[in-house]
């Protein structure tokens, strides 16, 4: 079975870099594009912790080569043929997404602080006193779930706390693309940062922070946020 | 879940980060996107899919009771 970590340019070269369960890593081109990829005996492959990791240690370590579309943990093929053919199946599309990637990483972000959100809904009920079946109490965590992914949809920023909105606005003013992420608190995004901003992307968020606004970065990722709106056609 | 067996790929990086990439997001490039899971995977991953059922039926005008 052949595993694939990513879509990149034909002919980068990368570092040798051990993959899942320390398979090598391997190139598999048609055209312009390559398949970063390792063979493995069994079919399949489970989402342990150490699977995610090396998944992430590939694509992040191709950032270096170039352009990286990043695809999702668990794609596998049955051999090198199908690999090349779903390459030249999806080229067009492939070849947009590496020219807007190209150069560019992803940060995520999970910031709060203690400021209350500025649009807050009236407090729900403490406790649920008389619930019946056909009438779920409002303030259970689904509902509370559901309306906070509503409330982001109608108006993605405009339930935050005003430091978050305004971090925010900073970030995404210093990022190519940005995306607010479902949330049931706080500030969850992931910006695409041009590789050369890296730093100063970095210092944005230090300089952000102070003891009521925790702020935590992670990254650079390969741009895993940023593609998936493409790969599902929308 | 703990992340200390993680091979550290930056001091930031949580498996929640990772499992919300990884499994939630990037390319689907064939049809055969099998995961063979086992054990607290597969409860993530249910919720992923439960997760992104909701995603969809709220994105596609449904409405709260």
């Amino acid at each position: 079975m052949i595993y694939a970590y990513a879509v990149v340019r034909a002919g980068c070269a990368p570092e040798p870099t051990a993959g899942i369960d320390g398979a090598p890593v391997e190139l598999l081109s048609a055209g312009t594009l390559a398949a970063v990829c390792s063979s493995h005996p069994t079919a399949g492959m489970e989402p342990d912790p150490n699977h995610l990791a090396a998944h992430n240690r590939v694509t992040t370590a191709m950032l270096a080569t170039g352009a990286v579309v990043p695809l999702r943990f668990g794609t596998t093929f049955p051999d090198d043929g199908a690999v090349r053919e779903a390459l030249v199946a999806r080229a067009r599309r492939l070849e947009a997404l590496l020219r807007q990637l190209e150069g560019k990483v992803e940060f995520g972000l999970r910031a709060c602080c203690d400021e209350p959100p500025a649009a807050a809904e009236p407090a729900p009920p403490a406790a649920v006193t008389s619930g019946t079946e056909t009438s779920p109490a409002a303030g259970t965590p689904g509902r509370s779930y559901l309306e906070s992914l509503r409330r982001s949809r109608r108006d993605p920023a405009g339930g935050l706390a005003a430091p978050l909105r305004d971090l925010h606005h900073t970030l995404s003013g210093r990022a190519a693309a940005a995306v607010l992420l479902p949330a049931e608190e706080g500030l969850v995004a992931a910006y695409l940062v041009g590789a050369a901003e890296s730093s100063a992307f970095r210092a944005a968020v230090g300089a952000a922070a102070d003891e009521d606004l925790h702020a935590e970065l992670s990254g650079p990722w390969a741009p895993y946020t940023f593609v998936t709106a493409e790969a599902s056609g929308a | 879940m703990s992340t200390t067996e993680l091979e550290p790929n930056g001091p930031e990086v949580t498996l929640v980060d990772l499992a919300d990439r990884l499994l939630g997001r990037g390319v689907v490039l064939a049809g055969d996107l099998v995961l063979s899971v086992a054990g607290v995977d597969l409860v993530y991953v249910s919720l992923r899919a439960v997760l992104a059922s909701v995603d969809t039926a709220i994105a596609s005008g449904w409405e709260l009771p």
